[in-house]
């Protein structure tokens, strides 16, 4: 099952990408998503001052991710 | 109302937009790209934004400030794209009975457009490096 994530703002180069697709296993959480992307590429980033969506709605940590579903992941805003 | 645009921003535009005829004052703030950010020198800066959630997360902003302050209208128009130094890179308008209402609302919908509407500053310098600005709040 894949799904295609998206990195925003510094994301997209702590991550080295603007959005990837992804192989994922059944009842996989964004969160465990996300701890599994960190180890990958080496980043280190607290969930506290990251949030994250699916298919451009804002969603809970514990989420499960469906396959086809596009996530993205926020820092923190910075406009103004 | 909360708006993104490309596009130069324009304040007499917006400014008609919250003209109301109970409204005995008018508060706006117009935030602009300086030249200089930590110490470093400043030659332009790019906003990306998620733009769907930024319009829902703005205007849900707006709608806050509608309901905790007296105030008969409120606007927001934060630029996205490629800015200079200068450029005007957000405006805030609001409208009310009594100034003290419309200062307050205006400095509500200004902070918490910085904090919580996902747009993002990446700053170019003037050494050529670019940096991804963090919160300013």
């Amino acid at each position: 099952m894949t799904i295609k994530i998206e990195f925003y703002g510094r994301l997209k180069e702590d991550f080295n990408a603007s959005s990837t697709e992804w192989t994922f296993q059944p009842d996989t959480t964004v969160e465990a998503l996300y701890q599994l992307l960190c180890e990958t590429h080496q980043v280190t980033i607290n969930t506290q001052v990251v949030r994250p969506i699916i298919n451009d709605t804002f969603v809970d940590w514990q989420q499960h991710v469906a396959p086809h579903d596009v996530v993205g992941f926020f820092p923190p805003a910075s406009g103004g | 109302m909360f708006s993104l645009s490309d596009q130069a921003i324009d304040p007499k535009r917006l400014k008609t937009q919250v003209t109301d005829p109970r409204s005995g004052g008018f508060v706006s703030f117009e935030g602009w790209v300086r030249n200089h950010n930590d110490n470093k020198q400043v030659e332009a800066l790019h906003y990306e934004a998620h733009e769907k959630l930024a319009l829902q997360v703005g205007n849900d902003i707006i709608t806050q400030a509608q309901q905790q302050f007296d105030i008969n209208a409120a606007v927001c128009c934060h630029r996205i794209g490629a800015l200079q130094v200068g450029d005007m890179a957000i405006w805030v308008g609001v409208s009310a009975d009594h100034r003290q209402a419309a200062f307050a609302a205006c400095e509500f919908i200004l902070n918490q457009t910085k904090a919580q509407v996902p747009i993002w500053k990446n700053e170019h310098y003037s050494d050529g490096a670019t940096g991804w600005v963090e919160a300013n709040l």
